[in-house]
């Protein structure tokens, strides 16, 4: 039984453009996130300096509960069109962009 | 390896006795709550086709198929489920893209064991027609479908990136059509056949 999920955001930001970022996904992202079940829970920046004349990576944590909320989220995101044209917006500051869904490793023998 | 398949909408205030003959005329699979975007009834290409005439009781949304793999797991199926989605990869996807897609979708009954039967097709015809593939399955159950088949991790953290708006990697437009009916035999066998 799979039971946090956890998804990681990782934007590679183009020089410049860090704090439009974050202006971004807070502003805009977060409160659209947090009402379709997901939390926040860290962030980084790497190299941890902001650099000028190269991309630095900004990245988000986030959670849900459990498979069902996974699937909630989904579908609002899938019903608001909204979403998709943030992450263009978004995508236009980033060299590239990933995100990545993680659970707990299962012991071995016990694996998915 | 090509065939037929279509979704079926009453149109709104259809009469009744048209929809009772409608449904006396061929077999279709009434769609179950749930389903999403593909209207009433799937007829699956296997029996005779819808006969004219009910052409203000209905619209049928046909698709021509195109086999690119399946697999009977057991070609004696006896029931109880066929789902099909319906979807359209977008016009700018690129082919690398779309290949993966189709190994990745062709992958999950690796993964998932409830899925019995299965096939993918490409949707070929009519001209103009908004699909470009079709995925079907038959399952023994609805959990199978419910359960099984949505909440493995193989759905929701690999494959469902292809559908998902938030995802880099989306190639599928969010209007699909996900439908399931009940059926007491194997649609697929006798398509694979």
């Amino acid at each position: 039984m799979i039971g946090k999920i956890h998804i990681l955001d990782e934007l590679t930001v183009e020089p410049g453009r860090l704090d439009a970022v974050r202006q971004l996904m807070t502003e805009v992202y977060m409160a659209g996130a947090v009402e379709r079940g997901m939390a926040l829970e860290q962030t980084w920046l790497s190299p941890p300096v902001e650099l000028y004349d190269q991309p630095n990576n900004l990245v988000y944590l986030w959670s849900v509960p459990d498979a069902a909320a996974w699937w909630a989220m989904r579908g609002a995101a899938g019903r608001d069109p909204s979403v998709g044209e943030f992450w263009a917006e978004m995508d236009a500051l980033c060299v590239e962009r990933q995100r990545r869904f993680l659970v707990d490793d299962p012991p071995i023998g016990e694996g998915r | 390896m090509s065939r037929e398949l279509a979704l079926v909408t009453l149109v709104d205030g259809a009469d009744p006795d048209k929809v009772n003959e409608l449904e006396e005329s061929v077999v279709l699979g009434r769609h179950l709550p749930g389903t999403v975007g593909g209207g009433h009834y799937t007829w699956d290409g296997i029996d005779d086709p819808v006969p004219s005439g009910f052409e203000d009781v209905a619209n049928f949304d046909l698709v021509e198929l195109e086999l690119i793999d399946g697999s009977l797991g057991d070609p004696g199926f006896t029931g109880e489920i066929k789902r099909t989605l319906l979807l359209q990869v977008q016009t700018d996807a690129h082919a690398d893209s779309v290949a993966a897609f189709e190994r990745d979708l062709m992958a999950m009954p690796d993964h998932i064991s409830a899925i019995v039967n299965w096939a993918l097709s490409r949707v070929v015809g009519p001209p103009g027609i908004r699909w470009t593939h079709c995925w079907e399955q038959e399952y023994y159950t609805l959990d199978g479908l419910k359960v099984d088949y949505m909440m493995s991790p193989h759905h929701w953290g690999l494959i469902d990136g292809w559908f998902d708006p938030e995802m880099p990697q989306q190639i599928v437009d969010l209007d699909l059509a996900h439908v399931y009916h009940h059926t007491d035999r194997s649609v697929l066998a006798a398509a694979l056949g």
